[in-house]
């Protein structure tokens, strides 16, 4: 059995215990001289601490310690805009290294390449221009814990998602500058996190040459205005939008441009969906097989935002008002039901923010009779695609998007 | 973060008296076949990634499972353990046992139906 004992021991102490400063850590040494206290208070307080993952907020709602997987609350979509500290975390592999900026290289070839290049993050911001777009980050398995009867896989609600300011470089750009052949197919990429074992299949993803040299396609350096987080791909993640989070490869340090498709295991056997149930715009024709098809674009969808702590609407208190976001095509229109989808009602969409981003709607509640009702939201885009009133069942449990159903409580 | 942060200090704390008792992870139901499930499985994953899977955690299900981490990422797991190892799962974490609170960490609950909103909000 091959381990990589060493990077085990370390990441776990990265992963639960995290870089601590030698002023943080004399501090700490400092106050434990005095620390009368430490019962079970502490203790539980320690706990919590090492339950969060650096520059995280504990709001963050955890679903696994190793490797982390944590999502968004959902009062966190009420804006636009999903604040860096409570933007989602997910890992395949539990071997994530604090990369140095100092020791960071991005490695651009492949066969495809014509002269192979290698970057600092000084070089990327230096020498080429910035680019930001807005852009929804979205896991494929979002909302699976929703599919009945229930797939296995991470039990997601709805917070495997995000919006975000991503600055960086454009791909294209990168790839320019070392020259792309004829002949190029797919660009792939891989990154600094690792799997424990030798044997498990390194996380390794590609991109086709249209999605990849797409003026959108970015390998991002910042995120909100501020570095990215650790957990979301410090220093330099790739951002696809329009396209699921399995291609925003974190912490990535090799670009290859390739003459045949990429055979990982992550491009031939996960991430696929059966053809015939999700009709895609952009495919990925160099690796779809007869059956089945990779994920590409995130299927339209909505959600209620504005419940109260309970997941209730209360008639005449609560606002009615969420978010609708796909894949770029942009939001046509969103509609509400309060009688089970017999008639619909449009609702006001806010300003567009751009093609890739979170779009705010509100409408007001109409009068209903006393007792119980429930609130379903169905978005429809430019495309015409909808969302389905009962999510599309699939083996891995890819691409949720049923109408949000919401209790609304009408109180005398 | 500065140094005079309250989570610097905690973490810093956290460092200094990191070790079985203050791990964060959770730990596995007790029962026959714990050890070896432990020290296979636990290479890769927390114990969480099991948890969340209890509420459908079938015979058939702990089989596939088992056998997607044999065979596509190669966990060292001969026969005879993966026998014992689902033995283990099926007993200690199917939809049949009514699993001890204390050992459950309180993350892994499941979001339940999509009725009724987000069902795991506060």
């Amino acid at each position: 059995m091959l381990l990589r004992m060493n990077k085990v021991i370390s990441t776990r102490s990265e992963v639960a215990g995290h870089r601590i400063s030698r002023r943080a850590l004399s501090a700490g040494l400092a106050l434990i001289a005095g620390a009368t206290m430490l019962g079970q208070s502490v203790r539980a307080a320690v706990r919590e601490a090492m339950a969060t993952l650096p520059g995280k907020s504990p709001a963050l709602r955890r679903l696994t310690h190793r490797p982390p997987n944590y999502e968004t609350p959902l009062e966190f979509f009420r804006s636009v805009i999903t604040p860096n500290e409570v933007f989602f975390v997910r890992y395949h592999h539990p071997i994530i290294p604090q990369v140095e900026i100092a020791d960071y290289r991005l490695e651009v070839g492949g066969p495809a390449i014509e002269q192979a290049r290698s970057f600092t993050l000084e070089e990327l911001r230096r020498d080429f221009p910035a680019t930001e777009v807005t852009a929804v980050c979205q896991c494929s398995g979002n909302r699976r814990g929703f599919f009945d009867p229930p797939v296995p896989g991470l039990q997601w609600g709805h917070g495997a998602m995000g919006n975000a300011r991503w600055r960086g470089v454009r791909l294209a750009d990168l790839l320019a500058s070392a020259g792309v052949k004829t002949g190029a197919v797919e660009v792939s990429f891989d990154a600094a996190d690792a799997a424990p074992l030798e044997g498990t299949p390194d996380f390794v993803k590609s991109l086709p040459m249209a999605k990849a040299l797409h003026p959108d396609t970015l390998l991002a350096y910042e995120m909100n205005g501020e570095p990215l987080p650790q957990a979301n791909g410090f220093p330099v993640r790739l951002v696809v939008p329009g396209w699921t989070a399995t291609y925003w490869i974190k912490h990535v340090n090799r670009v290859a441009v390739l003459d045949a498709p990429e055979r990982s295991w992550w491009m031939s056997t996960a991430y696929r969906m059966p053809r015939a149930l999700f009709p895609l715009i952009e495919r990925f024709a160099s690796q779809e097989t007869a059956e089945r098809a990779p994920v590409t674009e995130i299927a339209v969808n909505s959600l209620v935002t504005s419940m109260t702590a309970d997941g209730v609407l209360i008639a005449g208190r609560s606002p009615i008002s969420g978010i609708a976001w796909d894949a770029g095509h942009g939001i046509d229109r969103v509609e509400v039901s309060f009688d089970r989808g017999k008639s619909w009602r449009r609702c006001e969409l806010a300003e567009d923010p751009g093609r890739y981003s979170f779009r705010l709607w509100r409408t007001d509640m109409p009068t209903l009779p006393a007792g119980r009702h429930e609130l379903w939201v169905r978005a429809a885009n430019r495309a015409g695609q909808t969302q389905v009133e009962q999510a599309i069942a699939n083996p891995a449990g890819y691409q949720h998007n049923a109408y949000h159903r919401v209790p609304v409580e009408v109180r005398i | 973060m500065s140094a005079l942060d309250p989570r610097v200090i905690v973490l810093a704390l956290a460092v200094c008296f990191a070790g079985p008792v203050l791990r964060a992870e959770p730990e596995a139901a007790s029962g026959a076949g714990r050890e070896l499930f432990v020290a296979r499985c636990t290479i890769c994953h927390s114990i969480d990634y099991v948890e969340m899977h209890a509420r459908f955690g079938t015979r058939a299900l702990w089989e596939a499972e088992v056998a997607k981490m044999r065979n596509a990422f190669k966990a060292p797991v001969t026969d005879d353990e993966a026998r014992e190892i689902i033995a283990y799962l099926e007993q200690q974490y199917g939809p049949q046992r009514t699993i001890d609170s204390s050992s459950m960490s309180k993350t892994s609950v499941a979001p339940g139906r999509i009725t009724g909103g987000d069902p795991r909000s506060p």
